[in-house]
């Protein structure tokens, strides 16, 4: 059964929004569960989270437009989720655009050395994961465009920005990654 | 954004362009690779051990329950064809008590009902001398009779069957106090026992359907 399918159960009500739940947890909850400690959330907090994320998931399903794709719409509500749950610790600091990426991210000196065995697969599995450490926001929006295989309109739906400032995100992602790249350069 | 990053991006979600950058490609597959397999090692990590208890979801349907989201049947007429089984279910009720008030008959009245989804296992009263006959609508009557049949009689409940042209009927004298498989039955089946604990099922072709 896929993820739409359940959220159409969901829909139905009764029994069926049950069985629907039910199917749709054990799919995503994983995947959620690392997304939100990906954004450094601590593991109680987080489960806490996905909680929140299926029950607004069940709350928002009459929501659901039939032409949305449902990943991205299930994804954002796991985002804003987690940008509620900062936003609660945040709530005196002023917002600027990046800000969950900032929040997420603590910066930590970069060491991404090149073993002399290593292949360039496992280098660049390296690299991903150590962007991944100081860019977390980043490396998910990353994943998820190369999981889902979404195109630009979904992953702003997902990020919940306009399709130019989605555009001009990814293309940042791009320009930080590089640096994580070059360490590989000796095997490309 | 120029064409080489949209081409990077293109590439990372899995529709590479074979006019883009070699190089780009490239690096883009190598990425792809990366984020992909470390995905499925951290998600192995979260998932729950095969067979294991997972209590978070326990957790969710109490607080759903709790909140009042989880038996919310939507509000508005029932769905399609057991919407009309349940119009003409009310409509032959009002009739045949209708008719056994103006003539007194002693005959016997059969009242049909269509099996509509309910929570649990209710009891069916009806008036001395009709019968409550319980519909459940399919595409292939006899095919569908098979497995009620086999699993109520696993039950204890023997249903003998019979033939209306495609529909089949099959009855049943209940035990004073049905197992607690039998209810299950019930339940899953959307049956109501039947108060005076005769069972009338009748197991009919869609209409549509041959």
């Amino acid at each position: 059964m896929s993820g739409l399918d359940c959220l159409l159960k969901i829909r139905k009500g009764g029994r069926e929004r049950q069985e629907g739940i039910a199917q749709l947890y054990r799919e995503l909850a994983p995947a959620f569960l690392r997304f939100f400690m990906k954004h450094r959330v601590q593991r109680e907090q987080a489960e806490d989270l996905v909680q929140e994320t299926f029950v607004n998931i069940t709350r928002a399903c009459d929501n659901f437009r039939l032409d949305e794709r449902f990943d991205a719409w299930v994804w954002k509500i796991a985002r804003n989720c987690l940008m509620d749950f900062f936003r609660e610790r945040l709530s005196d600091t002023g917002m600027e655009d990046d800000w969950l990426d900032k929040l997420a991210e603590e910066r930590s000196e970069l060491q991404v050395g090149l073993d002399s065995d290593d292949g360039l697969a496992d280098c660049v599995q390296r690299v991903f994961r150590e962007f991944s450490a100081e860019h977390p926001s980043r490396a998910e929006a990353l994943s998820m465009l190369s999981i889902y295989e979404w195109g630009i309109d979904e992953m702003a739906e997902f990020l919940g920005r306009t399709k130019g400032a989605t555009r001009e995100y990814l293309s940042q992602c791009r320009k930080l990654m590089r640096p994580y790249m070059e360490n590989c350069r000796d095997y490309l | 954004m120029n064409k080489d990053d949209q081409d990077w991006l293109d590439a990372l979600a899995g529709r590479p362009d074979a006019a883009a950058d070699p190089d780009t490609m490239r690096r883009a597959a190598l990425l792809r690779q990366a984020m992909r397999g470390q995905r499925e090692a951290e998600l192995a990590d979260a998932s729950p051990a095969p067979g294991s208890h997972d209590g978070g979801l326990d957790r969710l349907l109490f607080r759903l329950r709790r909140e009042g989201l989880l038996e919310k049947e939507k509000a508005g007429p029932r769905r399609g064809f057991p919407a009309m089984f349940a119009m003409a279910a009310t409509v032959l009720l009002v009739m045949g008590l209708g008719w056994m008030m103006m003539f007194g008959s002693d005959r016997s009245a059969q009242v049909a009902v269509n099996a509509i989804p309910k929570q649990a296992p209710e009891q069916a009263e009806a008036a001395p001398g009709i019968t409550i006959t319980q519909i459940l609508p399919a595409e292939a009557p006899e095919e569908l009779a098979a497995k009620p049949q086999q699993e109520f009689s696993s039950a204890g409940i023997a249903l003998a069957q019979s033939a209306s042209g495609v529909d089949i009927r099959l009855e049943a004298d209940l035990p004073p106090t049905p197992s607690a498989d039998a209810l299950r039955l019930f339940e899953r089946y959307n049956l109501t026992i039947p108060a005076d604990r005769k069972l009338h099922i009748e197991i009919r072709q869609q209409a549509g359907q041959q």
